[in-house]
């Protein structure tokens, strides 16, 4: 039996990256995924892949910044499942520049996504979730950049902070309330995705050296893998974790311990 | 399969509370686990779990003498050729105002440092010789985060393995060794009614209750669901973990205006 047996999760930001790793892990721990991604395509390709595997999923179109898009797709996950128990805010754009580089319009749009797609995806979430009786999960996608400062990465770790307390926020209202949702937030150092493979790009250094280089900023000496965050998500998503809430899940391969 | 399916592991203080918590479920889990406890008890509830089918290996040891800890290292080394896994659990509390602790009771408190820095100096050259392992140590939300009155000897005990924790992850990271550390909150365990029972000798009850209703989850933890994280930290599905403190806690750590706002 899957540790996700019977629960319906949706993920954000889930076509591609961490968030399809987490989305096939949940689909094979039994989870029902939601893959809500802006790239339809990705998104589309899989859940085919995940039902292929004989797990079940579906495909919802979402852009996190739009607040009646949210409310459309939680209602569909309803529709389709019956209920929502787990979401993950996985979805998230960077920018590499410094507090004097970066114009409003960047700031905003890095905001929008990272930081208001959490509030609304959290909100909303509870208002789907509180009444449903059963044990409920939201995963913030932070980073180490909500834990510590990047010099060149103003607005990205302005919204990643804003995550890692809204984070706590939620789950303290929950507690409050009396509601069975627990909230927590991962917080994931460079990881190899499509994101940080733009980097190794923009970096002018062979793929392959440029990766070797970040990895051994991590004391464990590589850079991790999208599974590695996937496994963190499942933790806490899952009955093992019942009394972790408000928590920060630091996955870094030892960085900010140093 | 159990996600520790094929592991070998020492748990200290693993008679009670959180240690024994940790035993079952990495027990669960797959693993075979050597018992490492002060108390004679630890013979009792190996048996019991033996007789569930379990494969452990229980020894009275205290680890603040080197030599002991060494020797109960070489006799799990014999039994099952290998160690993959050690949680440093075993550790004591005592509230009692600064005024009152004596210094003997100081270095009792660090007894959770010292007895893990011995388990450490025995088991991690086999790791390194493996190379892989995972180290997860208990520490407490006291100390770094919070701290209460009355444990001025408990909190920096505590906070003492944030520090060992992470110097440990950073020096052993490139032997395929994590180490990381476990921060719970109020859990309901043989060591929390002895806070209660000194606390309000009339009425424990009460005070385990308020500790409960302070708690935005509502209620203490059950020393398994500690244990779980000390399993999902042992385990290969937190490979890329290392130097972090988890905290499980329910919340406790997060308020700052429980009382203000009326609840």
């Amino acid at each position: 039996m899957g540790r996700l047996e019977n629960k319906v999760a949706i993920i954000t930001g889930g076509a591609l990256g961490i968030g399809e790793a987490s989305a096939e892990l949940f689909a094979k721990e039994g989870a029902k995924v939601v893959v809500a991604d802006i790239n339809e395509t990705e998104g589309r390709r899989l859940v085919d892949s995940i039902k292929k595997d004989g797990g079940e999923a579906i495909f919802l179109k979402l852009d996190v910044a739009d607040e009646e898009n949210w409310k459309e797709v939680i209602s569909e996950t309803i529709k389709k499942y019956g209920k929502l128990n787990v979401l993950v805010n996985n979805a998230g754009v960077s920018l590499g520049k410094t507090i004097e580089e970066t114009t409003l319009e960047e700031w905003n749009w890095i905001m929008d996504i990272n930081s208001t797609g959490v509030f609304l995806g959290t909100k909303y979430a509870i208002i789907a979730m509180k009444d449903n009786g059963e044990n409920c999960s939201i995963i913030n996608r932070s980073s180490i950049d909500g834990q510590v400062g990047e010099w060149d990465l103003a607005a990205y770790c302005a919204s990643k902070g804003s995550v890692t307390l809204l984070t706590k926020v939620a789950a303290l209202h929950c507690g409050y309330k009396g509601y069975k949702i627990r909230v927590n937030s991962v917080h994931p150092a460079y990881i190899h995705t499509a994101l940080t493979e733009k980097e190794a790009a923009d970096s002018g250094l062979e793929k392959d050296e440029y990766f070797a280089n970040v990895g051994k900023l991590h004391p464990i000496g590589y850079i991790g893998r999208p599974i590695d965050i996937a496994y963190g998500d499942v933790y806490l998503a899952s009955d093992e974790s019942l009394f972790m809430t408000g928590a920060e899940l630091t996955i870094d391969g030892g960085w900010t311990a140093q | 399969m159990g996600k520790l399916e094929g592991k070998v592991g020492i748990v200290t203080g693993a008679a009670m509370g959180i240690g024994l918590g940790t035993t079952e479920a990495w027990l669960h889990e797959g693993a075979k686990v050597a018992m490492f406890d002060y108390s004679d008890k630890v013979y009792e509830v190996a048996k019991r779990l033996e007789s569930e089918g379990y494969d452990v290996l229980p020894f009275k040891v205290d680890i603040s003498d080197k030599k002991l800890v060494e020797e109960g290292v070489q006799e799990v080394l014999e039994k099952y050729g290998r160690i993959d896994l050690l949680a440093n659990i075993a550790g004591i509390i005592r509230i009692k105002s600064f005024a009152e602790m004596t210094d003997r009771e100081r270095d009792d408190h660090f007894l959770c440092y010292t007895g893990s820095w011995n388990l450490c100096k025995s088991v991690l050259p086999h790791m390194v010789e493996q190379q892989y392992g995972r180290i997860v140590n208990m520490t407490s939300v006291s100390g770094v985060i919070v701290v209460d009155g009355g444990e001025t000897a408990y909190g920096p005990a505590k906070a003492a393995m944030w520090g060992f924790t992470k110097a440990l992850a950073i020096e052993y990271a490139e032997y395929g060794i994590t180490v990381n550390g476990v921060a719970p909150g109020y859990v309901a365990t043989p060591m929390q009614a002895q806070i209660a029972e000194e606390s309000d000798p009339d009425n424990p009850d009460n005070v385990t209750n308020a500790t409960a209703s302070a708690t935005p989850l509502g209620r203490l933890a059950d020393p398994y669901e500690v244990g779980q994280l000390f399993a999902f930290l042992a385990s290969d599905d937190s490979k890329y973990i290392t130097g972090s403190v988890v905290v499980i806690d329910g919340g406790s750590t997060l308020p700052e205006t429980w009382g203000a706002v009326g609840v």
